[in-house]
């Protein structure tokens, strides 16, 4: 069963004077237990809009949207979710410690569990030594690692982490990667928001691209970065002998860059039987295959070629 | 994999369920700790507890009474000996005045003071970046705003009796009269400040502003009296010319008196109790209302609000 079931939700939001701001338009998603999901988009594409409504911090204007099996936003979805915004606003005079212990008093947590799991978030988060330090003189990075901190402390079955990366040093994203990698592997089901790519890249397996309030694309991170029939060829014999023996064999072959010492090529063919023919052709002319695989695109790509769909569709049904 | 919270405390078990009504009151006094703890970073409620402290000791170390069958026969201030007049001086009529003043004073200053370092709780409450981070817990939005009050009222509470239990009782040790009714004053003007506070509480949670929400206090206090004036001089009316002005006239302040809160009975009822009178407790009967039915839009609007 999935654990977030979004079906044709819809926020739209309203001024003093009755001026109307979509921000999700008809958004249907799925996210399967124990996945690491990506939701990205450009600015003001209704993300942390969804990650609110499904936490019930916003109320919806149509659709539906459900939590681990309850209506998103009810208190029985809220106890079993921890939650990261993007904006954190921790009251300076508290100390990390006192942070935490009115998060864990608000979940119901008796103090003697509320003590052990404290002590055992500071660790994770590596910020044993902090405890006692008020949240004031805190740098940003470890405000993060705080929230995490706080989003963990409950061992929720859901983690929704808004921007978690943003405006930490290279050294903190490594730290909270790690920690994220760490709660997957507990079976802990990751819900990112992000702009940042490349760290979605890293840590998620699966993504939805959100555009102007709905979505304009989603799936398997590698099924969506996988170029279709084109194959990167690396051989340590010389190129003369490999385009005799692929001569024909193959609807296309250019040349790339390569590791030193030897040979690339960028194939483009007709399907993996053709590929499996075009192998053996290799391997008939005596050619040396280091390695061969599926040219990927980046997540980059991937995303700015939906977004720019996605708002040549708005265009079209404009103009229609 | 296991919530350790309450989820699995539901849904484990061989945990203690902490959920319904003890986990309704887990929330609150959590929020009122957390209250408590942020209005002991405020200057104003430290500077509140130092003066009385200081005036607890000055009390407590410079003034010395001499009483003698209930009548007041010797008395020494900072050590010198004050002459005293040739009639008798009752020892209840020193402590009934002294509390009288002291709680003339705590109705204005004391009250006001409290408004003021009070007003920005619940719109501090309402931060982007804090707020949905609480919204966010399994706690129900009412009890999160319901714990912020009762939190402000339970710091007003306390130090309001820290000024009054102390000096009540330091002057029962020094004359051996203890007037119950000085308690019961005080805490008719904690009652008197949770009304106001409570008009506080839904100005603060519709504007998410400090400033307004003192005025709003302060306005809410204050317009008690002037509306009282308005209650009790009906003859006020007769300045306006045309009957329907009359009529419009005292429709309107009448019905703005019985709205507010009552703040004149309300001071009428401290300062009875302080003298040891009989006390009439109409006016926070008629002051309830507004009480209630601030809190209760406030919640309403809390609950209903996009965060």
């Amino acid at each position: 069963m999935s654990i977030i079931e979004i079906e044709g939700l819809d926020k739209t939001y309203y001024g003093m004077f009755g001026k109307s701001v979509p921000a999700l338009r008809g958004v249907d998603l799925q996210v399967e237990r124990g996945q690491a999901f990506g939701l990205l988009g450009p600015n003001g594409a209704g993300k942390t809009t969804l990650v609110k409504v499904l936490l019930g911090l916003v109320k919806t204007t149509g659709g539906s949207a459900r939590l681990l099996g309850s209506p998103a936003g009810s208190a029985t979805s809220r106890l079993r979710v921890g939650y990261m915004p993007e904006n954190r606003h921790y009251p300076a005079f508290l100390k990390a410690r006192q942070v935490l212990d009115l998060f864990g008093q608000l979940n119901g947590m008796p103090a003697a569990q509320r003590r052990e799991r404290i002590r055992t978030v500071l660790e994770e988060v590596e910020m044993s030594e902090w405890g006692e330090h008020k949240v004031g003189g805190f740098s940003k990075g470890m405000r993060q690692r705080l929230a995490l901190a706080q989003a963990l402390l409950s061992e929720p079955e859901l983690l929704f982490l808004d921007e978690p990366a943003e405006g930490i040093d290279p050294l903190g994203r490594v730290v909270v990667r790690n920690i994220l990698r760490r709660c997957q592997e507990k079976g802990t089901t990751l819900f990112i928001n992000s702009h940042l790519l490349t760290e979605v890249e890293m840590v998620c397996d699966q993504v939805a691209i959100l555009h102007a309030g709905r979505v304009a694309e989603s799936g398997r991170l590698t099924e969506m970065t996988s170029k279709e029939r084109e194959y990167r060829l690396i051989a340590a014999s010389p190129p003369e002998q490999v385009l005799a023996a692929l001569d024909g064999a193959v609807e296309s072959i250019e040349s790339v860059t390569a590791p030193a010492g030897l040979y690339a090529w960028k194939l483009t063919v007709g399907g993996r039987p053709q590929l499996n023919a075009a192998v053996d052709l290799l391997r008939g002319a005596d050619v040396e295959i280091e390695a061969i695989e599926a040219v990927r695109s980046s997540l980059e790509d991937v995303f700015l070629k939906a977004v720019e769909d996605a708002k040549e569709g708005s265009a079209r049904v404009e103009r229609s | 994999m296991s919530n350790t919270g309450v989820a699995s405390q539901i849904e484990g078990p061989a945990a203690t369920p902490t959920h319904g009504a003890r986990l309704i009151i887990a929330q609150v006094a959590a929020m009122v700790r957390f209250t408590t703890l942020e209005s002991l970073h405020r200057w104003t409620l430290m500077a509140f507890l130092l003066a009385v402290t200081l005036f607890l000791l000055l009390l407590a170390t410079t003034v010395n009474l001499d009483i003698v069958e209930g009548n007041l026969a010797a008395a020494r201030l900072f050590g010198k000996t004050i002459e005293l007049p040739e009639v008798g001086i009752e020892a209840v009529d020193i402590v009934t005045t002294f509390q009288v003043v002291v709680i003339s004073l705590l109705y204005s200053v004391g009250v006001a003071l409290a408004l003021f370092s009070t007003s920005n709780l619940v719109p501090r409450l309402c931060v982007d970046g804090w707020v949905d981070l609480l919204l966010a817990q399994p706690v129900a939005r009412p009890t999160l705003l319901l714990g912020r009050a009762t939190g402000a009222v339970a710091v007003v509470a306390l130090s309001i009796s820290y000024l009054i239990v102390g000096s009540w009782m330091l002057l029962r040790w020094k004359t051996g009269f203890g007037n119950a009714g000085f308690l019961l004053a005080g805490a008719i003007i904690v009652a008197t400040y949770a009304v106001c506070y409570s008009g506080m509480v839904l100005v603060g949670v519709v504007t998410r502003n400090s400033p307004v929400s003192i005025l709003a206090g302060l306005f809410f206090w204050l317009s008690g009296h002037v509306f009282h004036l308005f209650h009790a001089y009906p003859a006020w009316s007769t300045s306006l010319r045309a009957g329907w002005q009359r009529q419009m006239g005292e429709f309107i302040t009448e019905s703005v008196y019985w709205t507010l809160p009552k703040s004149h009975g309300l001071a009428e009822m401290a300062a009875n109790a302080a003298r040891g009178e009989p006390v009439s407790g109409a006016p926070l009967l008629f002051s309830l209302p507004f009480a209630v039915g601030s809190l209760a839009l406030a919640c309403f609007w809390f609950a209903r609000r996009d965060y």
